[in-house]
């Protein structure tokens, strides 16, 4: 490209992202109709309004991580795993687990597992008179799901896990070795019982240390097309929304997964009650992605030889561990996959 | 934001006006009226008027802000105009100024063709960077507050690089690439710098220095506050004096009669406080020394932590020279800065990669992010202490109703499920709580 060209590509693209981003007003996420159907505490459930004919009778139950927020799951309406999956029918609640704060320091995993899953899913139950609710975990939010369908088999229909560390003696994934040496009990407690987000985030921060350099200088082509540059800001703004953890589920799931791998090895209680993931014997839909470097696919693909399901299956995303949620292919090929999934076993 | 799109507005009248004043000065220089025009003449006239054409249309299109917001092609245009002239400009120069021995009005000897150009191209440059800042500031103001470090910390990398865009240049072109020549333009402490901005290092400097620093500091503590030992009541006392001021100056009386009765209420306490005082200063002077100590560790471990991270990416710059020098070999296009830096960028975070990987890493990460949260929960011990005797909520406090609250829900989960089961037994079904609070509507995010 000769210099002028440049100057002139350079001008063009700034005045356009100068005239989009001033023409950015809000920048709005998570914009799904929805109702708060249920709620204890900071936790919420809501129930998705149906954007299609019912496909899938048997609603779908969504448990997010407890790091970040679920607004990923519906960033922006041309990309949202939520309103895909109800534009296929499927009816959908998701748990929201809200913005912990010093008082719920001492929640544990057995207060979001037998406590917060638990009523979600016999609100479910009660309310469509079934005995029955697919569950989908996202995550750690996966992690859950398994321990709660390895309690509970009788409740789960299907059991659908996205991006869901299983095996956490992997030293591929930065995070996955990092945690093996913290000192969690420093942490927990130094930070008085609540560890803040943005802790959380400056350690996803450096698994790729330049990505923010190169996320930024991407900018002024980003802000030359007014979608990109909303999709950009959503981002940022869902990024930053980073809730603190209750200290001592924090403690447990860095101890007993990321240290001790508990899990996998049978040895995990919970509520007294050991964890068997043999216990899970409904059909399981087991979702990684191949460029996953938060959680790499080995932590995922062992769940299938694990758990007791005959219908189990693995399947592949091409991309990263947001990808799942945002990228193209998850609205076109990723999320369909999973409403038909569901349908064949409904 | 008004006032910082006049800012840009302003660059680019300045570079309108420098443009027009010199077609101007050179039209006149020509003076057609007297001459027969020459070829070079014509050209400086057609692109006076094309100018003339364009700023015309401008003005008539109304606000110049608002037709340049709607219009970017005008601006492409008008780009195209100078730099399309600029360049036939310079080639008419070379060939005819001296020959027509040309004397230009108004300007210093030494201004040839070149300064010309730069002249006008540091005024396209100016504009372009108000420009930058311009975009940036509403990048500011559309990004949320807590990503604006970062954005930050991107900006003064990206601008710090820059600045040695000449010299890398000159680098990448004649194919100097050994790391002791590329320090001498890029020296250690500016890639130390560069660093600290990409990775959000504070840098802990010479740690010795830094040492010696922190324990100066202690010292003068300790000595200061050995003088008050016994005197616990000073605090109160002088948290009193402030709070009487500062309420009397409102002239509320409520608050001077609190103040007041506060006084008597420590006169009476104080061989209380006398007693008390002594294990609650020997507390603090404790946790200050156990700070002291854990301090000056973290000050050690981040210097021989980030000293792993400059290391990893010493012979990076080196090497992303070299690899452009070898492209500038084979095509002999001029690299752009834009290329540079994001090549520099990704061979970086591989090069770190291998460092973040290492257990010595892993560690020291730990070990670090550990002390620093020790230190933070001392500090926040030595000002409960500090403040015991204040009417304030100790975090402390606060912790206890918080481990008292979760220790009910639980004990409230658990009556909840026994009846559970003992209304399936009666035959109940609709046994659990369905709802614990009415369902409502919510179409945008909860707070």
């Amino acid at each position: 490209m000769s210099p002028n060209d440049q100057l002139i590509e350079q001008a063009n693209t700034a005045s356009e992202a100068m005239k989009n981003i001033m023409e950015v007003k809000d920048v709005d996420i998570a914009t799904a109709s929805r109702k708060v159907v249920w709620e204890d505490g900071k936790v919420k459930l809501f129930h998705f309004e149906k954007e299609a004919t019912t496909a899938v009778k048997t609603p779908v139950l969504v448990a997010y991580a407890l790091v970040n927020r679920w607004e990923m799951m519906d960033l922006q309406p041309n990309r949202s795993f939520i309103r895909k999956l109800l534009s296929e029918g499927v009816d959908v609640y998701l748990i929201d687990w809200g913005y912990p704060t010093k008082v719920d320091r001492y929640k544990t995993m057995e207060d979001y597992i037998l406590g917060n899953i638990n009523d979600c899913v016999d609100f479910i139950r009660t309310q469509h008179q079934i005995e029955k609710v697919n569950l989908l975990g996202v995550c750690q939010g996966g992690t859950f799901s398994l321990i709660y369908a390895s309690l509970f088999p009788e409740k789960v229909k299907n059991l659908i896990t996205l991006v869901t560390p299983v095996d956490f003696d992997n030293e591929d994934g930065l995070l996955f070795k990092w945690a093996k040496d913290m000192d969690v009990d420093a942490i927990v407690d130094g930070f008085g019982g609540l560890i803040p987000g943005d802790f959380l985030n400056t350690g996803f921060d450096l698994l790729k240390p330049m990505n923010k350099m190169r996320k930024y200088m991407a900018l002024p082509q980003t802000m030359a097309d007014k979608a990109s540059l909303m999709n950009f800001l959503r981002m940022e703004h869902w990024v930053a929304d980073s809730p603190a953890q209750a200290g001592e589920t924090y403690r447990r799931f860095i101890k007993d997964m990321y240290q001790e791998n508990k899990l996998i090895k049978g040895e995990f209680e919970l509520g007294g009650q050991a964890v068997k993931l043999e216990n899970i014997d409904m059909p399981t839909l087991t979702i990684y992605a191949s460029e996953d470097h938060i959680v790499p696919p080995d932590t995922t693909k062992p769940i299938n030889d694990l758990i007791r399901s005959k219908d189990k299956e693995l399947m592949e995303f091409p991309g990263g561990h947001i990808g799942v949620f945002v990228g193209s292919r998850s609205n076109k090929v990723l999320t369909p996959a999973v409403a038909e999934w569901l349908k064949k076993r409904d | 934001m008004a006032n910082q799109f006049d800012t840009i507005l302003e660059g680019q009248k300045k570079a309108l006006e420098f443009w027009s004043d010199l077609s101007g000065k050179m039209t006149k220089a020509f003076n057609p009226a007297e001459q027969k025009p020459t070829d070079g003449q014509e050209l400086m006239i057609d692109w006076y008027k094309k100018q003339q054409a364009f700023l015309e249309e401008i003005i008539q299109s109304g606000d110049i802000r608002q037709a340049i917001e709607k219009s970017p092609e005008k601006m492409q245009r008008w780009i195209a105009l100078q730099t399309e002239f600029a360049g036939k400009w310079l080639d008419f120069y070379k060939e005819n100024a001296e020959k027509m021995g040309m004397k230009w009005p108004d300007f210093p000897s030494k201004m040839d063709g070149s300064t010309y150009f730069a002249q006008g191209m540091g005024q396209w440059k100016k504009w372009m960077d108000e420009g930058s800042k311009f975009v940036s500031a509403q990048v500011f103001d559309k990004i949320p507050f807590n990503m604006q470090p970062h954005y930050s910390s991107f900006l003064e990398t990206y601008n710090n690089l820059h600045q040695y865009w000449e010299p890398i240049l000159g680098m990448i072109k004649n194919g100097l690439f050994e790391k002791e020549l590329v320090e001498r333009y890029f020296s250690t402490e500016v890639y130390e710098k560069v660093i600290n901005q990409m990775m959000g290092f504070r840098p802990v400097g010479n740690p010795s220095e830094a040492m010696e620093q922190v324990n100066k500091w202690f010292e003068a503590y300790f000595s200061e506050s050995k003088d008050r030992m016994g005197q616990w009541n000073s605090i109160a006392e002088g948290w009193q004096a402030k709070m009487k001021g500062y309420f009397s100056k409102g002239n509320v009386p409520v608050f001077e009669m609190a103040a007041e009765l506060n006084k008597q209420a420590q006169e009476q306490l104080l061989p209380f406080y006398n007693v008390a005082a002594q294990g609650k200063e020997n507390e603090i002077a404790k946790l200050m020394r156990d700070i002291q100590f854990a301090y000056v560790s973290f000050l050690l471990r981040s210097a021989e932590m980030q000293s792993k991270v400059y290391e990893s990416g010493q012979f990076v710059l080196p090497d992303t020279i070299k690899s452009f020098y070898a492209k500038y070999k084979e095509s002999s296009e001029t690299p752009d800065f834009q290329a540079f830096f994001k090549a520099y960028v990704d061979d970086l975070e591989k090069a770190m990669t291998v460092v973040l990987q290492s257990d010595e890493y892993s560690k020291l990460q730990s070990e670090i992010a550990a002390t620093g949260a020790q230190i933070k929960a001392m500090t926040g011990k030595i000002m409960e202490l500090s403040f015991s005797d204040m009417p304030f909520l100790s975090k402390s406090e606060a912790d206890d109703f918080a481990q008292e609250t979760a220790s009910l829900k639980r004990k409230v989960r658990t009556l909840e499920d026994r009846l559970a089961k003992l209304e399936a037994l009666l035959g109940n079904t609709d046994s659990k709580p369905a709802a614990k609070t009415p369902a409502r509507s919510s179409r945008k995010k909860e707070a």
